[in-house]
């Protein structure tokens, strides 16, 4: 560990850009402690100096009150080597009013003036230097334009040779005056700008979205569908399965124990054919996706658009990101609502989540359940549970008494994504889910073999019967997927798969299934994050909503077909 | 088409009231739509004025007829208007079955009651005189677009009022400060039917209560903006919800919050308005190039000059 640069900077700058050019591979995403305000932490290394670099929370102002900003603080009142500050060349006052308040905390600091390719008549780097007391440059981090120069000026940070800038007057009016002389005019918006325009303009924004979504989800389904069916299920089935079998064979008498391992629900061949053949392959297409709509800056445009629908829920459209997010897990989705202040709005959220939104694992499940028999019904599902995500968000919100953000957002220029900061954000959360993802979920697949190989769930199962077969309309095989959906969202759909279940059972059953309890790690956070009697009384909701929808459905169904 | 307009080629009365442009959503109709708008504006006001003479016979239907269409919406008003009991109201446009003011005066407000059909306040009051005599509700025949307000402290005006924008502008004109306005909107498809007075564009920071059936209460008040400060004479009153697309206004007053700051919304700054979102959504702004998403509620908080 070398001593700690900061990189310190207002939202869309294009610091993460900035980032990944400094460091190298051996990057890793942190918890500021106390909080769940995500950073960056690089190793780099300049002139054969290694150094730590920080990628602290973007900020607009440092007296702000979000988390986020309280941590860009707290993180400049530490003691680091130094900050390298970055300016936006075509926002030029805000970035100066920021750079003041940096200042003022007393840490050698140097600055970076980036996206100076995008203003007319370019940056006077001199003046900024000159009014500030501060060593600055231009860089264009897209480019690499730059790059070498602030290398240097990190050199200097790390041998002590810049001292801090004397404390400067804040306040807009000093902001102004600077840029004013530094004098940057915006350059001429060209096509890209007038897309973005037109992504937010009611028509055609609201059409696109949803063409985009469509695509965006038909690019989830496909690539990880591509990816199970084509490389990894059929690398398993040939180089992995078949010796694992043949050593258990070999081994193992033949018995209980045997079909623990290897049988219909093995132990050996299920914890690695569900999270790494089945689950393995959408986190991975979700997460490139999730990153492109990051990096593009689609993501703020669609939350102007939702803005109008979530503000019924009493929720802001910039809420869309847990909403997102829990279309890949919830446990991240239910952690990212910890920056609202609102403990009202978090539960309605982490409702909303657990209730409707269905985790990446368990969208992969009813894909591969349902678009056997029709398409159609995949689509039914996802609707209803837009649907039901709505309609639950309207109902907790105004039962809680929730009372609605206001937002004021920037919506960053469109960017073409770069393809090695994909590839890294993908590395790191690929990486995240296979620490913390697989290994809870091999042990519950263990303990439901056991529990299946040994007749336990089969009597769990004939206790539930007639609310199964009777209520439900579904085989009594069907409750063990329920039991086992306790453990994981994912495999109360999964084992559905062998049932021959007809059109009418599959709906009901993935109904069920989504609305169904949340798995067992997303029980635990909402213990931890909201209590034992929210998160009972949301277990509870769930386990009624699922029975009485699902079985409404059924009902409804056998009537009228 | 007009070009870009810029916002300083308007001048303003002394109040500004006058001479900001309401948006009259029917002039992107074509004509026919038009028409036929108007004419089922007319048609249907007829026919709930011949419904208010025929109830307005029985005692009991009478009081059927309030529940099911006033006292629901009269309680949301009263709870968004806070008026303190006792306080001079004057309802516009109470028509034969004067239902709005007789609930006023059932809780203790001093209430006058005018339409501009002599015939609805004569029996309006007859009815009064017959069904509720211990009620205090005096009746006039007035139109709205000539009623002096000064005196009151606030004023109701029902939804079938016409000219409601004509008379609204009045209201807030002869008002005194910190008096209220309520008046009741159509919203959603019945806007189709009946136009709107977009109530982002009076000037001041509209609250809104939204009922079923299609109908919205607004409540302005007047002198607030809605933001952290009281309007002087000399502003204007135009905000930027009120800002129309593509026109472009410069700031006068802005809360001083700071992200807002930070985004460019500070006095001083030229700010276009790029396009707004359905179902009260937000609306696109740009600040010095910058693109920011505000709130409507907040973007009526920001002053133009």
């Amino acid at each position: 560990m070398g001593q700690e640069i900061l990189l310190v900077g207002p939202p869309n700058v294009g610091k993460s850009v900035l980032f990944n050019r400094l460091t190298g591979l051996d990057v890793s995403m942190a918890n500021y402690p106390g909080t769940t305000v995500e950073f960056k932490k690089g190793e780099a290394k300049a002139a054969g100096k290694r150094f730590t670099l920080i990628d602290v929370p973007g900020t607009y102002d440092l007296n702000a009150s979000n988390e986020a900003e309280r941590v860009a603080v707290d993180m400049l009142s530490g003691s680091p080597a130094g900050a390298v500050f970055v300016l936006d060349a075509k926002n030029l006052e805000s970035s100066v009013h920021l750079l003041l308040q940096v200042l003022d905390k007393g840490i050698p600091t140097v600055a970076a003036v980036n996206r100076s390719d995008l203003v007319k008549g370019g940056v006077d780097v001199e003046r900024l230097s000159a009014e500030t007391g501060i060593a600055a440059i231009r860089t264009v981090a897209v480019e690499g334009e730059g790059i070498p120069q602030l290398e240097d000026l990190i050199v200097g940070l790390l041998d002590g040779r810049v001292s801090p800038a004397r404390p400067l007057f804040r306040g807009w009016n000093e902001a102004e005056r600077i840029a004013g002389r530094v004098r940057a005019t915006p350059g001429e918006g060209g096509r890209r700008e007038r897309w973005g325009d037109l992504m937010v303009r009611p028509l055609p924004g609201i059409p696109l979205a949803f063409l985009i979504l469509i695509l965006i989800f038909a690019f989830v389904v496909g690539l990880g569908m591509g990816l199970r069916q084509y490389v990894l299920m059929p690398f398993f089935e040939a180089f992995v399965f078949p010796p694992l079998t043949a050593a258990v064979e070999a081994t193992v008498p033949e018995g209980t124990l045997r079909e623990i391992l290897v049988g219909e629900y093995g132990f050996l061949i299920k914890s690695i054919e569900w999270p790494l053949g089945l689950v393995l392959p959408y986190i991975i297409s979700f997460y490139l996706a999730l990153s492109i709509l990051e990096d593009s800056g689609y993501l703020p445009r669609l939350a102007v658009l939702v803005d109008g629908v979530f503000r019924r829920m009493g929720l802001s459209g910039s809420n869309i990101i847990p909403f997102l997010l829990g279309y890949g897990c919830a446990v991240p989705a239910i952690m990212s609502t910890r920056n609202m202040n609102d403990k009202r709005k978090r539960v309605t959220v982490a409702a909303v989540v657990c209730l409707s939104v269905p985790c990446v694992a368990q969208s992969g499940a009813f894909i591969a359940l349902l678009a056997e028999h029709s398409l159609l019904l995949v689509a039914l599902l996802f609707a209803f549970s837009l649907l039901a995500a709505f309609v639950s968000g309207a109902v907790i919100s105004r039962l809680l008494g929730v009372r609605r953000d206001m937002m004021v957002q920037e919506i960053p220029d469109l960017l073409l994504p770069d393809m090695r900061m994909l590839g890294k954000k993908l590395l790191l959360r690929v990486r995240h889910f296979l620490k913390d993802g697989v290994i809870p979920m091999v042990v519950i697949i263990g303990a439901a073999s056991v529990l299946y190989e040994t007749g336990v769930l089969l009597l769990v199962s004939d206790l539930m019967e007639p609310l199964v077969t009777g209520w439900l309309g579904l085989p009594k095989e069907a409750s063990t997927p329920l039991i086992l959906g306790v453990f994981r969202r994912e495999l109360a759909v999964l084992p559905l798969l062998d049932m021959g279940l007809g059109t009418l059972q599959l709906m009901t059953a993935s109904v069920i299934a989504l609305l169904y309890i949340p798995c067992i790690a997303v029980i635990g956070v909402l213990a931890k994050e909201f209590g034992l009697k929210v998160s009972a009384a949301m277990l509870l909701a769930t386990l009624a909503a699922s029975f009485l929808v699902g079985g409404v459905i059924a009902q409804a169904g056998m009537l009228l077909f | 088409m007009e070009g870009k307009r810029r916002s300083n080629d308007r001048s303003y009365g002394t109040l500004g009231i006058e001479a900001i442009p309401v948006k009259d959503p029917m002039d992107d109709e074509p004509p026919v739509m038009k028409g036929l708008a108007n004419r089922a504006t007319v048609i249907l006001g007829r026919a709930f004025k011949s419904l208010e003479s025929v109830v307005r016979r029985s005692p009991l239907l009478a009081r059927v007829y309030e529940e099911l269409f006033y006292s629901r919406i009269l309680h949301r008003e009263l709870d968004m208007s806070r008026l303190p009991s006792g306080s001079r109201v004057l309802v516009v446009g109470s028509g034969h079955l004067p239902m709005t003011a007789l609930h006023l005066a059932r809780h203790g407000h001093e209430v006058t009651a005018v339409d501009n059909d002599p015939h609805a306040t004569a029996s309006a009051s007859s009815f009064v005189a017959r069904v509720t005599p211990y009620l205090n509700v005096r009746f006039g025949t007035a139109d709205g677009v000539d009623a002096d307000t000064s005196a009151y402290d606030a004023v109701w005006v029902t939804f079938n009022v016409t000219p409601k924008n004509k008379v609204l502008e009045r209201m807030l004109q002869t008002l005194s400060e910190g008096a209220q306005v309520v008046f009741r909107n159509p919203r959603g498809m019945v806007t189709r039917l009946y136009a709107p007075v977009d109530a982002d564009c009076l000037g001041l920071m509209p609250h809104r209560r939204r009922h079923l059936f299609g109908k919205e209460s607004v409540m302005l008040v007047k002198g607030s903006c809605g933001g952290p400060f009281e309007l002087s004479e000399t502003e204007g009153g135009m905000t930027l919800a009120c800002l129309q697309c593509g026109l472009q206004g410069v700031i006068a007053r802005c809360p001083e919050d700071p992200v807002l700051n930070a985004l460019g919304l500070r006095p001083g700054k030229t700010v276009v308005s790029i396009s707004r979102q359905p179902f009260g959504g937000p609306l696109l702004a740009s600040v010095d190039g910058r693109k920011v998403a505000i709130d409507a509620q907040v973007a009526a908080s920001i002053l133009l000059v």
